[in-house]
């Protein structure tokens, strides 16, 4: 019997500016978790990251690809929390919004590593832009139970929207 | 500044996705380790009701390896498919015709999924070829990243899937979750 599935389970819009957007007390019942974030900076070319449960070590791996004009490349940088948007460029404080979007699988499975699939473009304020596709890894076999994004450097401006969204185990 | 999911909190500017178009059909989560994973019976229960289909694989693998997927049981030579891939140090583009598509590389691990999330389009339309369209990494030791696309030169609907690895002789270990998702038609 199908399930009906997609669920929406917040969605904030901020109207000032945040150091950190962060969901707390996430609830189990879904087999993975979707985000969406549409974003703009206090400060030009910062990228966004995030954390699960509150983990600030050195628990986690990225593998990213992106392309920029006519360059592209792939690194694993970042080990204390997961890649969301920005491999080249950042993000910009006006205008073109960066955005992105990106799976948390199994997040509340206790037997795996919690391992997450993001898409995102950025752009900066003079227009350059980049696309980039990434897979992360939390080392930890805990369920997620709080997403905490923030940017590498500066807050996120007024009118960032992060909307998160479970899918039907 | 923290917000609880104790309640849905909204601030505006979001517009919920319509209840019912995005549907769990059927989910697998291996209590034992097994060779493949297959899903049948697919035409006949959800063509009339689904446009598309997404399959969302989180994959325990038993070797350092590659998964692969093929349609009706055809194991001839019917598939292409490609890839733009990032390991961690280079990007590079590669394709070819194959006997399957390829899917998700992964990892022989216990903890450390390949996680792949896998968009069959039109799978029961009898007009044209079958499409797929792949996101997949895994962040491990066989870090990688990859947009994928796939063809199975076939007309016929699609009534079942076989996802397995590609060596052979592994099989997924336990713990290992297939889970089949349907976008309704208009």
């Amino acid at each position: 019997m199908p399930t009906n599935t997609y669920t929406p389970l917040a969605t904030i819009t901020l109207t000032g500016t945040d150091s950190e957007v962060v969901f707390a007390s996430i609830p189990s019942g879904y087999r993975d978790l979707i985000f969406s974030i549409s974003i703009l900076g206090t400060s030009n070319d910062q990228s966004c990251v995030m954390q699960l449960n509150a983990d600030g070590g050195a628990n986690y791996s990225n593998v990213r690809m992106a392309g920029w004009g006519a360059s592209y490349g792939s690194n694993t940088t970042g080990t204390s929390y997961i890649f969301v948007s920005g491999y080249n460029y950042g993000l910009a404080t006006s205008g073109a919004y960066t955005i992105a979007q990106g799976s948390i699988m199994d997040y509340s499975a206790t037997d795996k590593h919690k391992t997450t699939l993001i898409r995102s473009r950025s752009s900066r304020d003079n227009g350059d832009t980049d696309t980039t596709a990434g897979a992360g890894r939390w080392a930890n076999t805990n369920a997620v139970n709080q997403i905490k994004f923030y940017l590498t450097a500066g807050s996120f401006a007024a009118g960032s929207t992060f909307s998160l969204f479970g899918v039907a185990a | 500044m923290p917000f609880g999911l104790g309640f849905f909190a909204t601030a505006g500017g979001s517009t919920p996705v319509a209840a019912g178009s995005f549907d769990l059909l059927e989910s697998q989560v291996l209590g034992s380790p097994a060779a493949n994973v297959t899903f049948s019976n697919l035409a006949s229960s959800y063509a009339s009701t689904y446009q598309h289909l997404q399959l969302r694989i989180v994959a325990l693998h038993s070797a350092d390896q590659n998964g692969k997927m093929n349609f009706n049981n055809d194991t001839g030579s019917s598939y292409s498919w490609h890839q733009l891939q990032g390991n961690g140090s280079s990007a590079s583009s590669y394709g070819t015709g194959d006997i399957w598509m390829q899917i998700g590389y992964g990892p022989n691990s216990t903890t450390q999924p390949v996680v792949s999330i896998i968009d069959l389009l039109d799978p029961f339309e009898t007009t044209k070829y079958k499409t797929t369209r792949v996101l997949t990494g895994s962040a491990s030791s066989t870090n990688n990243v990859k947009l994928m696309s796939g063809s199975w030169r076939s007309t016929d609907a699609i009534s079942t899937i076989v996802v397995a690895e590609v060596g052979g002789s592994g099989s997924y270990k336990t713990g290992s979750r297939f889970s089949l998702y349907g976008w309704k038609a208009a």
